[in-house]
């Protein structure tokens, strides 16, 4: 009984305040810091608590939405899988990148947050950092990180790669599109992707290729990785 | 349907290799790769598949919300490491994709050069 209370309740919510802060995000022309999900955690984080309803109870009322998310991140490969004619003409150039790529942020993150003192869980978390949000929570769950918190940190992620990417690859006269846009999707994964496609079409479409193959590299790095664990 | 299924099947089939082969991935990741196999053998996506997922990754960002409020789980670890989290995700994210540009543009060129073009 009490369970259809809290569906009653935290789904229609959360739906609701998803949506007023995807409205906010396109009315502000997509400005990364008003991502949606980080507009409605803002919003729903410090009203759970001041309502004193702990995140089990949140979690109950709205999971079919987490139902949803195994099917959903299954459903990413029909993107990829159109991309994958893109890769015909220089497979093997991106690819080896891909796979630096993803080792060198990886291997980045958890050697940076272990300098600053980060403690296990956090670098847990951080292996799966600049990789879709739904790939991440997988991976912080291989390696023995906190998927909850691998959701926020991707988004994070995201947004400052998408910030910084035109005047990084600028200054590195990284001037390639194929270079920047798998660059851009490798780091910053969907919503560096967003930003790739307002510089132009084909950086974007590489971004995205970058953003499915760094998901599955990643994957497949952390399982090696959680071998040794 | 015959869409939903397949995504239900590339689930299970997920689940059951993992818990098996004690595979040390995800079920949505080793679900995601199985389709992607499938569909590159295909050759091209059913037109219900590509309606039932472009209506789930339509979503797909409302269904991080939940697990993103889940971060109110660690407001004590993130207390007195959240400055240094920020930073590791900044300079990780700087040093992966300039290197990531940098290096694929070398290799382009390079085949560039061996191609002649």
């Amino acid at each position: 009984m009490q369970t259809v209370t809290e569906l009653l309740i935290w789904l229609p919510l959360t739906v609701i305040t998803f949506l007023a802060a995807e409205w906010l995000y396109r009315r502000s022309n997509f400005a990364g810091l008003l991502h949606p999900v980080l507009t409605a955690c803002v919003l729903l984080i410090p009203l759970l608590l001041w309502l004193g309803v702990d995140y089990a109870e949140y979690r109950s009322g709205t999971l079919p939405l987490l139902w949803l998310l195994s099917p959903a991140t299954i459903a990413l490969a029909v993107p990829l899988a159109d991309r994958l004619p893109q890769l015909r003409k220089i497979w093997r150039p991106v690819v080896i990148s891909v796979i630096a790529g993803s080792a060198v942020a990886m291997a980045s993150a958890v050697l940076i947050g272990w300098l600053l003192g980060l403690d296990a869980l956090m670098l847990r978390t951080l292996v799966g950092k600049s990789v879709t949000t739904p790939i991440a929570m997988g991976v912080a769950e291989q390696v023995g990180g906190a998927p909850e918190l691998a959701a926020a940190v991707v988004i994070v992620v995201g947004v400052m790669g998408a910030g910084f990417a035109v005047a990084l690859l600028n200054a590195l006269k990284v001037n390639h599109n194929a270079a920047r846009g798998i660059a851009i999707g490798l780091a910053a994964h969907g919503v560096g992707t967003a930003r790739a496609l307002q510089i132009n079409a084909e950086t974007g479409a590489y971004a995205g290729l970058a953003m499915g193959l760094t998901g599955l590299v990643t994957a497949g790095l952390a399982a090696l990785v959680a071998l040794f664990l | 349907m015959l869409a939903a299924a397949l995504l239900a099947a590339c689930q299970l089939v997920a689940t059951a290799l993992i818990d098996f082969g004690h595979l040390p991935v995800s079920t949505p990741v080793l679900g995601m790769f199985l389709l992607l196999v499938l569909l590159a053998r295909l050759g091209e996506t059913p037109n219900g598949l590509r309606q039932l997922t472009s209506w789930l990754l339509r979503w797909l960002t409302l269904l991080f919300v939940p697990a993103g409020v889940g971060v109110m789980l660690y407001l004590e670890p993130l207390r007195n490491q959240w400055i240094a989290l920020l930073i590791t995700m900044l300079l990780s994210t700087v040093i992966a994709m300039a290197f990531t540009g940098w290096f694929l543009q070398r290799l382009l060129a390079r085949k560039g050069d061996a191609d002649g073009d």
